[in-house]
């Protein structure tokens, strides 16, 4: 452990006299502070903060992605150049301890710069939010709506199922259970989560209607499930957008949430609500500070194993080789949903085309390669942890363990045992 | 081809054990391309100090970089220390001196030292110890805080020897060990050899440098073409048997031509007669001591080394073990534990 930490030591004393350490954190001051300066919100609060936590925090991402790939190939495979590596790997040290160390090192200058980037970010929000002659109602909003961490409740599923159209599969069903008609109601229960802290919620709903048009209709929310009284919130509501209305705290006090809708409507409007996502309660469970820490720490991990990634080609390959390989596995990370959507496919070529032997060959090859990449990345895919949390939504310490587990342990892991692997094969000494 | 791969043999006077030695190199499609080494075999004694000797190309480098596990055999067995050599036990016993010094040039003289006694698992306060007893050594403690990226050759060369004693190696292998230094500095190199092998150490040097390697090994191998084309003591493979060489004090004129018809009576032809050289590298030293006894102060470079690091003649801590003699006196000696 003691020489894996002094290589761990080593890797970032050279970030730090090399001035990388210091041209990232340049860049990054660069981008949070710059970026709000140009780009234009939507002029409302919330925009704002989107904005600022989305853009400023987005570009932070993709410049510590490309440091991590690039400082990962170059720690190693600069070292196997110049040979320093072999100073090393002729003293008593294990090679997985040497790429353990390297990658520690590279993890750590990552930390230091998420860190940074993330107070500086934040501090910016802070002067931005205070500094611009607030109103104390649009304070209080930041606080109580834009500045927390909430979770995001999906309706539970009704004890006796709504009656179903004849012959409707279960889609059918579940959009039946969405279906308001016309003058009628319906009621859907959320489950509270059991830790909560006090503040109001909010009813996120996106729905159609019957007729095609963009017209807003009336309707009512009534509220309850707490100690309380019902709580009725009426309005017009417009479809195919996303809308909001508060829930009072009252009403989160109980183990459930139930919330009805009234169609106000005249004549025979029928109200659907989306049923992927088109009814949402969002209920305050923790502090925004924290949730931007494990949006940072869900950041960091994945850093982590693009430096895994760098590191295992820079192992494998010369810099240049090792850069556009590293650079082409980060690159398919973030095609996880294209590559999903490939694999699920079930004919790839013209089908339009007689079948030869060569396009039955070529489909079969396809199918493989794409359920094999599939499987390969998919444990990979991520929710965009800066879209939740530049909207209040709540991230999980549990979504945190598992990004941890899936980018470190496992990913990063097998790549460690590659690498140190290919160190321990490779001819350290040959002549160049 | 293998490694021995079991415990270290400690009962085993053998050092070091190549036998049937092959390296081939080959190119990126496993096609040979160079026959660096051609079943070679040759042993090092534990205690002793061994030159290997070739011209460029003979395989010298590829043997020791074959021995430091930096290589892996083609063919043949290599055992070093009793172990494999890419076995960490033997590696923590071994010091490594390579031809260039590949250091980390934004480390300073004493964070590389650090770093490579923390590689070795040497405590902090051992390391800085150790790391003050070798700068001393080398003559750098006075530039112990600058990068190394900033030194000269020869300085490079100096903490790169530091880095290879840091752990108090059983086993040094050093690569052209004096390349880069002043006559000083070889002087010094040479002088810590000598300790070294007193001490009870395996030295492995391979050298250009003829007269170094003369000066201190007790046997050597002389390769060519990665193979063995002489081997044994110095003494042996030097001593001319069927010549004499007598040396005499200043005779008076009328002496010498007494003893030289003498020797021309029992010879039956004339004798070779001259007044004997000191060797230049004495006399440079002998010229720089007394420059530096005139002008003493703090040198750009390299200072003047006041000995071997005490903890490498085995002197305990904080005692005052440094009783290793000056590079300049030539001795390196008291250096017996």
């Amino acid at each position: 452990m003691r020489r894996l930490l002094a290589v761990a030591a080593l890797s970032l004393r050279s970030a730090v006299r090399s001035k990388v350490l210091l041209a990232l954190a340049v860049l990054l001051a660069l981008a949070v502070v710059a970026i709000p300066l140009t780009v234009e919100g939507d002029g409302t609060l919330e925009g704002d903060v989107e904005i600022l936590l989305r853009y400023t925090l987005g570009a932070v991402n993709v410049i510590l992605s490309l440091a991590a790939v690039w400082s990962g190939c170059g720690t190693i495979a600069s070292e196997i150049q110049d040979r320093q590596i072999t100073m090393v790997t002729t003293k008593p040290v294990r090679r997985i301890e040497i790429w353990l160390g390297k990658w520690l090192g590279l993890v750590a200058l990552n930390a230091v710069l998420v860190a940074f980037a993330g107070a500086l970010a934040l501090a910016l929000l802070q002067y931005r939010v205070r500094g611009d002659g607030r109103s104390a109602d649009d304070v209080r909003r930041l606080r109580d709506e834009i500045l927390v961490a909430r979770a995001e409740l999906r309706p539970e599923p009704p004890a006796a199922a709504a009656p179903r159209a004849p012959g409707g599969g279960p889609d059918i069903g579940r959009r039946q259970e969405m279906i308001v008609p016309p003058h009628g109601r319906r009621e859907w229960t959320f489950r509270l989560p059991a830790r909560r802290r006090d503040g109001p919620g909010a009813l996120q709903f996106v729905f159609s209607k019957s007729r095609v048009d963009l017209e807003a209709v009336r309707g009512r929310w009534v509220f309850s499930g707490g100690p309380g009284p019902a709580v009725t919130v009426e309005g017009r509501y417009a479809p195919q957008a996303v809308q909001r209305v508060p829930i009072p705290p009252d009403a989160l006090e109980g183990e459930v949430l139930r919330a009805a809708y009234e169609n106000a409507e005249d004549g025979d409007l029928s109200i659907l609500f989306n049923p992927d996502g088109g009814l949402v309660a969002l209920a305050p469970t923790g502090g925004f500070a924290p949730n931007v820490l494990r949006a940072l720490l869900i950041l960091l991990g994945r850093l982590a194993l693009y430096s895994a990634i760098g590191l295992a080609a820079g192992t494998l390959f010369s810099l240049p080789v090792a850069s556009f390989a590293a650079v082409t596995a980060a690159l398919l990370l973030h095609l996880t949903g294209h590559i999903h959507a490939m694999a699920q496919r079930t004919r790839y070529l013209d089908e339009t085309r007689p079948p030869t032997a060569a396009r039955v060959a070529a489909e079969r090859f396809y199918a493989v390669f794409y359920r094999a990449l599939d499987l390969a990345v998919r444990p990979l895919e991520r929710e965009d942890v800066l879209a939740r949390v530049s909207t209040g939504r709540e991230i999980r310490w549990r979504a945190v363990a598992a990004a941890a587990g899936a980018d470190v342990l496992l990913y990063g892991g097998l790549l460690a045992l590659a690498g140190a692997g290919v160190l321990r094969r490779r001819e350290l000494g040959r002549p160049a | 081809m293998g490694f021995n791969r079991g415990m270290p043999n400690e009962r085993d006077d053998r050092a070091i054990e190549a036998e049937s030695l092959t390296k081939i190199y080959r190119d990126f499609w496993r096609r040979p391309r160079v026959r660096a080494l051609d079943g070679l075999a040759f042993e090092v004694r534990r205690g002793e100090v061994f030159g290997l000797l070739g011209p460029n190309g003979s395989g010298k480098s590829t043997t020791l970089k074959l021995l430091l596990g930096l290589l892996h055999p083609t063919a043949g067995r290599l055992t070093v220390l009793g172990a494999g050599p890419r076995d960490v036990r033997a590696k923590a016993r071994i010091g490594y001196l390579p031809e260039e010094s590949y250091l980390y040039p934004y480390l300073s003289a004493d964070e590389t030292l650090d770093f490579f006694g923390r590689m070795f698992g040497l405590g902090g306060a051992e390391r800085r110890r150790r790391a003050d007893e070798l700068l001393d050594m080398i003559g750098l403690r006075h530039a112990r805080r600058r990068a190394v990226g900033e030194f000269s050759k020869g300085m490079a060369r100096r903490i790169g020897l530091a880095q290879a004693l840091i752990n108090d190696p059983d086993l040094v292998i050093l690569d052209e060990p004096t390349a880069g230094l002043d006559p000083m500095g070889c002087r010094q190199i040479k002088d810590l050899i000598l300790a070294l092998g007193r001490r009870g150490k395996t030295v492995l040097l391979s050298s250009h440098l003829l007269a170094d390697v003369e000066d201190v090994c007790d046997r050597i191998l002389i390769l060519y073409n990665g193979r063995a084309q002489a081997t044994g003591t110095i003494r042996e493979l030097l001593e001319e048997r069927t010549r004499v060489r007598v040396t005499l004090p200043e005779l008076a004129p009328e002496a010498l031509r007494t003893v030289l018809r003498h020797l021309r009576e029992a010879l039956g032809r004339e004798p070779d007669v001259d007044h004997p050289r000191r060797d230049l590298e004495a006399f440079f030293l002998e010229t720089v001591e007394k420059a530096r006894r005139a002008a003493p102060g703090a040198p750009s470079g390299a200072a003047a080394s006041p000995g071997l690091a005490p903890y490498l003649v085995g002197a305990p801590p904080g005692g005052d073990g440094r009783a290793a003699g000056s590079p300049a006196s030539g001795a390196g000696g008291g250096a017996a534990p």
